[in-house]
């Protein structure tokens, strides 16, 4: 009735006998091969079906998966024909099980998937449960934890629906099993107390029957023996009537003595004589007969009632030894759950410093991030969204003023930096989105790098865009020791130089693009396909400079791909870049403050329940308009 | 023979990867976002060097993959660099990189993958999510 049970049994026999086939058996599988093929020719597929599967089956019992897997494909094909999907069911579930005690557990999971669509498509729920069962079985071995729970709770389901308790006992051991080793205890125990309910009754129903059994069998005894002593009866009168004859015939001879010739009579008299003794021996055969019986009766009756008294011992025992184990096991969670309580305490004060150290930590990040009102005292309309997946952050923004000290003190700039190094009427806004390698604290950690970097090289007089790139590429090479080492940590980042009063935007980009918009005509500028730091198989990374003359209002975004990565949306999908330019084509007419909002909404809607993946990091501003120094 | 095959479940935060070393395959689908990608991907650059030690004439890649971090992207680039040499050995390397139609993100990922890897490398576009 249920496979597994039947499996189990197999499996077992398997180690016993091995790969060794006794002769009569090979020959009773060239017979069957023989018949198979024979009714294949004359197109009765059904028996050709019937003796490949005898095949299959004597090859699996002998441990030789291989062959029975291979006839058994066979006689799929052969039911394909015919349309048996029972059969095709069964034998799917067969190579499954055959699968699963290989241990080849993706083999084994195709095949049980297919016995279950075959018994969803019969609607067979019982079918449809074991399946399952096998199936989680199969994918609990392999280590899918989860994948094998969604399964369980699936027969469970049905389990309960067809109120089978076997299926029932089975599947919450399963399910115990399963939420032990995904470390939910208290999932665990609780199917286990189910389980263990269920399988007393399972063991307390059996005994019952069994009891019932015995009785049944006492009855018929009881009933034979009756049975032989009404044959016996019979047997006696039979003897008396004989005896009776006897001495009618005792009579007759007396009689006939009397009436006939001397010799004759003296014949006769022998001839009676000799039916006596052959009366007297058939007697004799007829009393041992009937001994015989009676003492065979009472032998056979002893023999099952001593045996029935074994059995029920032997239930017993193993019940009591069952109850114990199941005392034991309790004992073993109880002390498990102890465990866990205080693993979870260490736990929680480790999780607890861990994350006042990040606290910590994030006022260093915040401390040295320039402020957004900064960034709207240079250009007004402009916003800063940073929605770091962890407390710490790994996407970073960096803007700076700069001017020469000619320009500095004649234009009166100073929140600018003064650069003595550059050409004398050169004055600027440099603003970037950095996405570094990883999030969190590695992440924080590049950032620290990135930060301090990208402030020397301003310092040491670079300001084009693709410069800046350039030296902070050769500079994460230098600083981690890419060339000697594997390291391949850097940054994905984007980087403006404003200028001319907004009048100009100077752009390069590492793996990440620039996007601008004005009159409802987005423009899409990619950057470099490569990242700052990391593998270089070209003999020197050179960045591009783009150059946007801004003669119009323009909303210009910078970000890391946080925000078009991001899953979400009913079935789990990336938000994707196209649905992000979207989103800025509509809003961007927006003032940026609002936009940023907007932004934030959008994608906190998105995400729903789901957990961030990753740091977001949008940076938005308009030029081409009057009202910006730089 | 002992190790015929290689093979990592999928997770939330992981890949599937599966190494064939009788066929040749290496195999990574799915989403990658492990916290430390170095650990992750460590045994799978031992695997991966194991079958590189005795590879067979015809090595094919497949990446299947929905979402890349940036450090496992770095991690996959470790792995596809170890066969930069085969072909001076005179073996052959099939890198495909497959995207699901709609997912244009990772199609433009994949075409910058190609631009850092010395080896050529297919894109192809499925027409059904994978």
């Amino acid at each position: 009735m249920i496979p597994i049970i039947f499996a189990l049994s197999l499996f077992s026999l398997n180690h016993l006998i091995g790969q060794h086939i006794p002769e009569n058996l090979l020959k009773e599988i060239e017979e069957n091969i023989a018949q198979a093929k024979n009714f294949e020719t004359a197109n009765d597929y059904n028996q050709a079906a019937h003796y490949f599967n005898n095949v299959a089956r004597i090859y699996w019992v002998n441990g030789l998966s291989s062959q029975a897997i291979e006839y058994y494909l066979r006689t799929i094909e052969l039911n394909k024909k015919i349309g048996n999907l029972n059969a095709q069911r069964v034998i799917h579930n067969n190579i499954g099980m055959i699968y699963t005690d290989e241990e080849n557990y993706p083999k084994a999971l195709e095949y049980f998937k297919e016995s279950l669509e075959i018994s969803r498509k019969m609607n067979h729920k019982a079918d449809v449960a074991s399946t399952l069962l096998n199936i989680a079985n199969v994918q609990s071995e392999s280590g899918s934890y989860q994948d094998a729970a969604k399964t369980l709770e699936e027969a469970n389901v049905l389990a309960l629906e067809l109120n089978d308790e076997k299926l029932l006992s089975y599947c919450y051991s399963l399910l115990a099993d399963v939420f032990e080793k995904l470390g939910n205890s208290e999932k665990s125990s609780e199917y286990f107390s189910r389980y263990k309910a269920i399988s007393q009754k399972i063991q307390r129903d059996e005994i019952r029957k069994k009891e019932s059994e015995t009785k049944k069998i006492v009855d018929l005894a009881k009933t034979q023996v009756s049975e032989i002593e009404k044959a016996r009866k019979e047997t006696e009168l039979e003897l008396l009537d004989n005896q009776k004859a006897l001495k009618e015939t005792e009579e007759n001879l007396e009689h006939v003595q009397q009436l006939t010739h001397e010799q004759q009579m003296q014949i006769d008299l022998l001839n009676t004589e000799k039916e006596l003794q052959e009366a007297i021996i058939r007697n004799q055969r007829l009393m041992r007969n009937v001994f015989l019986l009676i003492i065979a009766g009472v032998l056979a009756i002893a023999t099952m009632v001593l045996h029935n008294l074994n059995q029920k011992k032997k239930a017993n025992v193993m019940l009591s030894k069952q109850n114990k184990e199941i005392a034991q096991k309790n004992d073993l969670i109880e002390e498990k759950n102890k465990d866990l309580q205080i693993a979870f305490g260490k736990i929680d004060k480790q999780n607890r410093d861990i994350t006042s150290s990040l606290n910590y930590a994030q006022r260093i990040q915040h401390a040295m991030l320039p402020s957004e009102e900064n960034l709207r005292k240079v250009i007004p309309d402009s916003f800063i969204l940073l929605k770091p997946r962890d407390i710490v952050s790994g996407d970073f923004y960096w803007f700076t003023g700069f001017a020469s000290a000619k320009i500095h003190k004649e234009r009166k700039r100073e929140n600018f930096l003064k650069l003595h190094n550059v050409c004398a009427d050169e004055s600027g806004f440099l603003i970037t989105a950095v996405d570094c390698t990883g999030h969190g604290v590695p992440g924080a950690f590049m950032s620290m790098i990135g930060f301090n970097l990208l402030e020397n090289i301003t310092r040491n007089g670079k300001v084009m865009p693709n410069e800046m790139l350039n030296d902070l590429h050769d500079s994460i090479r230098y600083l981690l020791k890419q060339q000697s080492s594997d390291n391949q940590d850097g940054m994905d980042m984007a980087l403006c130089n404003i200028k001319e009063n907004g009048r100009k935007v100077l752009f390069s980009g590492a793996k990440n693009p620039l996007i601008f918009i004005s009159d409802g005509e987005i423009n899409h500028l990619k950057g470099d396909p490569v990242p700052i730091g990391g593998i270089q198989i070209e003999g020197r990374r050179e960045f591009t400079l783009h150059t946007i003359d801004v003669k119009k209002p323009t909303a210009f975004y910078i970000y890391s791909d946080g925000y078009p990565d991001q899953f979400g949306g009913i079935d789990g999908r990336k938000y994707s870049t196209q649905k992000f330019k979207e989103l800025l084509l509509e809003i961007y007419k927006k003032p940026m403050e609002e936009q940023k909002f907007i932004l934030d909404r959008k994608i906190t809607e998105w995400m729903g329940s789901r957990r961030q993946i990753d740091d977001i990091l949008v940076i938005g501003f308009r030029t081409g308009m009057e009202g910006i120094d730089i | 023979m002992s190790m015929e095959k290689f093979t990592i479940a999928m997770t939330e935060d992981t890949p599937e990867i599966s190494i064939d070393y009788e066929m040749g395959i290496l195999e990574i689908s799915g989403s990658s976002l492990p916290e430390d990608s170095v650990a992750f991907f460590l045994p799978i650059q031992k695997a991966v060097k194991k079958y590189i030690e005795n590879p067979i004439s015809k090595t094919i890649i497949n990446l299947r993959i929905k979402y890349l971090n940036s450090s496992s992207q770095k991690r996959i680039l470790e792995l596809v660099s170890l066969f930069h040499n085969f072909a001076e050995k005179g073996l052959n390397v099939e890198i495909n990189w497959y995207y699901s139609e709609e997912d244009e993100d990772m199609h433009e990922e994949g075409k910058d993958f190609a631009r850092l890897i010395s080896l050529p490398m297919n894109i192809i576009s499925l027409s059904k999510s994978f």
